[in-house]
């Protein structure tokens, strides 16, 4: 089946037992698992706690009185519905993979899509997905419908690397035509302008909605494995470079590492969630590392 | 530089080797495609620009190092200064040709064969591998062609050898030639002469000198046929320096035969003053013979002579008469009206008498009578057993010393040592102590001899001679002991070593003293034939008219003072201080102001004509050391033998391949190539 592909269920049943928390509360009606301040409005209830003064009469359940004479509020939780627009990059630089038979960004990034859609469609939650390079190529609008997962898994299995990275474009233009507050989900190797992709993140955050970054990075990428004299042509621009990559490893290493952390502190800033990825880390590890993180974060 | 094994330098074909590696192991450039070059594209082309360089310096090192093994095993050779500042010279053969261009080899067929051996004695050299010298000697030496791996100036000067008017001397040009070769650095160094041999060109051998270890001499003999054998002029006596008193005076030509065949009318003629004079001359074979003219002088100056002989000009002299000297002779002795013994004795070896022409306008003045203007106008002064003069006949004494003229003491029995002391401090040589008396003689009697006479001297240079005056004759009965003669030089003592005749410098002339009074009760000095030659060479000395010589020997040195001017037989000289002639004849000495103030004669050593020859082996084994003699030497460092000196340059070279290597290991580690 080409149009599940990407469902790998042994990952999803790793990620099953955890909690995806939106760290900021998002208004909602529908309920899921996500926490909501508007209280009494859902009726899903959550626990039994022993009454204290100051607590709502009404909230006493009276039946477990009549069992143990004793007060308990009877607790509930309320659940929202997340409307949770998923960003994929999908530039010629994405499509970089070191290894033959490895997993290119790209492919690594609609794995990562796919389980993440499948995962807010279990919990009733609206997932879109919007496919960009230097341009909008896809808009899947936010549907909670569980046959909108087909629309998502097809319109990944079509995707194809493209051209130049322009992240902050985009971003621009979506953030504008947004009107229902959300979870952003961005993945891409950000390989733009740090200062442009803060921006547009930043352009987000001002409208209210959460944000996550993945960064999806090779693992030749992040290491320079390089050894003998190298001519690297830029996937997008087409550029060439004679390089000398002993000579230069040092200064490409370094330079990374301030770019990625220029990433991490913008990100920071801007109250977004940043997680790097590597495309040589096992999937459901790296989703279950940041699941795990979320829950932590989120309760 | 040069090589002892140059077939080694074929290694430097190794230098490709290095870069034959560089080519075939250089990097493959391998292409990638690459998701961004946003972290090294501004680096990487400065880094691929700094790691070629490095590459290039690694190839150029690597290079270096097995061009320099190469150049190791070819065991080089530097030429480097010496501490002396010449330059070494490095070959495998280094050669010294000596050619001998001395008058005597201007003799029939000398010449040609002359520049054939000196042209071959470079054939079996190569230029560039081999080094050669060419010096040229007679009384001198020149170096025609410094010791030198190009042949260029020595084979144009063998061609242009030619011999000149000097006398030989074989070993002061060995010693020459050996300094040449101490600066080459050769596996063989020779010196090859090239000489006719003669004996008088090996008399100034002395037995101290030897060449530097190592070092071979072979000579080439010039052969020189008995038929150019001939006469010769051996010497000549004339007045070289003569008072103008026109008395005739004799000039002797002594002449050798040295062929073996008798020669009968040999025409001799002298030249001199626009007029000729001839003598013929019969000589046998082997034999000598003189010619005897008589000239008067008749005015003062130089006067030229030349004497010829069979039609060519064989001898220059110059004759200088000069005017007397005036003397002034104060009498200090016990004199009944007259002279003291000891004055008159002086003052009659001064004017001997009418038949003897004397050197001296003498004035004479008893120590009572004498005046400051006395001694302003005489040139010497003799004190005669004076006690003590007037204060300002001391100052005149003094002044007379100061402008270049002399003082001579003669003091006796009437001479106060104490007065003495006092008086003349300033212009005496010394102080008086006591009167000695001399010791008992085996002959009866008693007296004490002069000895340990210094002959060098001008004064004593005319007993120099056997049968010139016997000076240890006179006896001394009774002498002055002297004291305070630090200042003094002691030209002659008494046989008990107290000083007899002292002179010591004041101001530009000369103050000397007798210890003795020519008196009878004192000496008999004045009875000797001595007296008289020593009376006149002293007071001519004191005089400061101790005349220059005025002929000289081809080589020698001619005098001429600042800003004077020697015209010579060729013209002008560019003489400064003094001039060493070069060719016989007359040269004239001119003043600034173009006026002739002297005039020196110049002649060919007349030794030059003897053919007698030394052997060639007699010179060798004089002056090579045995061969194990030399190792001997080269083992006591007497000697920096080639070998050592090529061992350090060959470890400064392997020390650079060591360094270069270090080099390479160190820059190879930075630039890592796979």
């Amino acid at each position: 089946m080409p149009e599940t592909s990407y469902l790998d269920f042994d990952v999803l049943s790793r990620i099953d037992n955890m909690q995806l928390l939106a760290r900021v509360v998002v208004e909602g009606f529908l309920l899921g698992l996500h926490r909501s301040p508007y209280r009494g409005f859902s009726v899903e209830f959550a626990e039994y706690r022993q009454y204290s003064p100051g607590d709502e009469i009404k909230h006493i359940d009276w039946k477990v009185y009549g069992k143990t004479d004793r007060y308990y509020i009877k607790q509930f939780e309320e659940e929202t519905n997340l409307t949770c627009y998923i960003l994929l990059d999908a530039s010629a630089s994405m499509g970089y993979r070191s290894r033959e038979g490895g997993l290119s960004k790209l492919q690594y990034g609609c794995y990562l899509t796919a389980c993440l859609s499948y995962f807010m469609m279990r919990q009733r939650d609206a997932a879109g997905l919007t496919i960009f390079d230097d341009d909008i190529r896809t808009i899947l609008p936010p549907r909670r419908r569980q046959t909108h997962m087909k629309h998502i898994l097809a319109a990944l299995e079509g995707c194809e690397p493209g051209g130049e990275t322009n992240i902050a474009g985009p971003m621009h233009h979506l953030a504008e035509g947004l009107k229902r507050r959300g979870l952003i989900v961005l993945i891409s190797d950000l390989m733009d302008d740090p200062d442009a992709v803060l921006g547009a993140l930043q352009h987000f955050r001002f409208q209210g909605h959460d944000l996550l970054v993945f960064q999806i990075l090779d693992d030749a990428e992040l290491t320079f494995p390089f050894d003998t004299m190298t001519e690297f042509t830029d996937v997008e621009t087409r550029e060439k470079a004679l390089v000398s990559p002993e000579g230069i490893r040092a200064t490409y290493l370094r330079e990374l590492r301030s770019f990625l952390s220029r990433y991490e502190k913008g990100c920071a800033d801007v109250k977004a969630d940043y997680k790097l990825f590597d495309t040589k880390r096992p999937l459901e590890l790296a989703l279950s590392e940041y699941l795990f993180r979320r829950s932590r974060l989120g309760g | 530089m040069t090589f002892l094994t140059p077939t080694f330098l074929a290694g430097l074909a190794g230098v490709a080797l290095p870069v034959l590696i560089h080519l075939l192991t250089r990097d493959r450039i391998r292409r990638v495609e690459f998701s961004t070059l946003r972290f090294f594209v501004r680096t990487s082309g400065r880094v691929l620009r700094r790691k070629r360089f490095r590459e290039m310096i690694l190839l150029l090192l690597r290079a270096v190092v097995c061009g320099l093994l190469a150049v190791a095993f070819a065991r080089p050779l530097l030429d480097r200064p010496r501490d002396d500042g010449l330059e070494v010279v490095s070959a495998r053969t280094a050669r010294v040709v000596l050619a001998d261009v001395s008058a005597s080899m201007a003799r029939g067929d000398a010449p040609t064969w002359l520049r054939t051996e000196a042209i071959a004695a470079l054939e079996d050299l190569s230029a560039g591998t081999d080094a050669v010298a060419l010096l040229t000697f007679a009384d001198h030496v020149t170096v025609e062609a410094p010791l030198s791996r190009s042949f260029r100036r020595a084979e144009a000067a063998a061609t242009n050898v030619r011999p000149g008017d000097g006398a030989t001397n074989i070993a002061q040009a060995l010693r020459w030639a050996d300094a040449q070769l101490r600066r080459a650095r050769a596996r063989t160094r020779e010196i090859e002469l090239i000489s006719d041999l003669q004996r008088s060109g090996w008399r100034d051998f002395r037995a101290d000198f030897q060449l530097s270890p190592g070092v071979k001499l072979t000579v080439r003999p010039i052969e020189v046929g008995t038929g150019d054998r001939g006469v010769a002029v051996q010497g000549c006596s004339f007045p070289e320096t003569t008072v103008l008193d026109r008395e005739p005076r004799a000039v002797t030509v002594q002449l050798v035969n040295y062929s073996d065949e008798p020669r009968q009318a040999v025409p001799v003629r002298l030249k001199m003053g626009g007029s000729e004079q001839k003598r013929e001359v019969n000589l046998r074979g082997g034999g000598t013979a003189t010619a005897t003219f008589r000239r008067v002088f008749e005015t003062p100056g130089d006067h030229r002579g030349t004497v010829e002989l069979a039609g060519r000009p064989a001898f220059y002299f110059n004759a200088r008469v000069i005017p007397k000297i005036k003397t002034l002779l104060i009498d200090g002795g016990p004199a009944a009206g007259g002279l003291s013994d000891a004055a008159f004795y002086v003052e009659t070896a001064l004017a001997p008498g009418a038949d003897v022409s004397s050197s001296f306008e003498r004035f004479t003045r008893r120590v009572s009578a004498v005046a400051p203007s006395d001694v302003a106008d005489v040139q010497v002064a003799a004190l005669v057993e004076v006690s003590s003069l007037r204060p300002a006949v001391v100052r005149a004494l003094d002044g007379l010393l100061q402008r270049g003229g002399g003082v001579l003491f003669l003091p006796g029995e009437a001479t106060d040592a104490p007065a003495f002391n006092r008086a003349f401090a300033d212009v005496a040589p010394c102080k008086l102590r006591a009167v000695r008396t001399g010791r008992l003689l085996q002959t009866g009697g008693i007296g004490a001899s002069l000895a340990r006479i210094d002959y060098e001297h001008p004064i004593f240079e005319v007993f120099r001679h056997p049968r010139h005056g016997d000076l240890s004759l006179p006896k001394f009965r009774r002498y002055w002991e002297v004291t305070d003669s630090q200042l003094a030089r002691v030209l002659a003592r008494f046989d008990d070593n107290r000083p007899a005749v002292l002179a010591r410098e004041i101001g530009a002339g000369v103050s000397m003293l007798l210890a003795a009074s020519p008196r009878d009760a004192w000496t008999d000095f004045p009875r000797q034939t001595t007296f008289l030659p020593y009376i006149w060479q002293t007071l001519k000395y004191l005089a400061a008219r101790t005349e220059e010589r005025t002929t000289y020997l081809v080589g020698e040195s001619l005098p001429v003072p600042a800003e004077h001017t020697l015209i010579g037989p060729g013209g002008k000289t560019d003489a400064a201080g003094r001039f060493a002639a070069r060719r016989p004849g007359f040269y004239t000495l001119q003043d600034p102001n173009g006026r002739s103030v002297a005039t020196f004669a110049v002649n060919r050593d007349p030794a030059e004509a003897d053919p007698t020859t030394v052997a060639a082996d007699e010179i060798i084994q004089a002056v090579e050391r045995p061969a194990e003699a030399s190792r001997l030497a080269v083992a006591d460092g007497e000697d920096d033998g080639p070998d050592r000196d090529d061992l350090g340059l060959w470890w400064w070279v392997v020390v650079a391949v060591t360094v270069l290597l270090a080099a390479e290991l160190l820059l190879g580690n930075k630039t890592l190539r796979h």
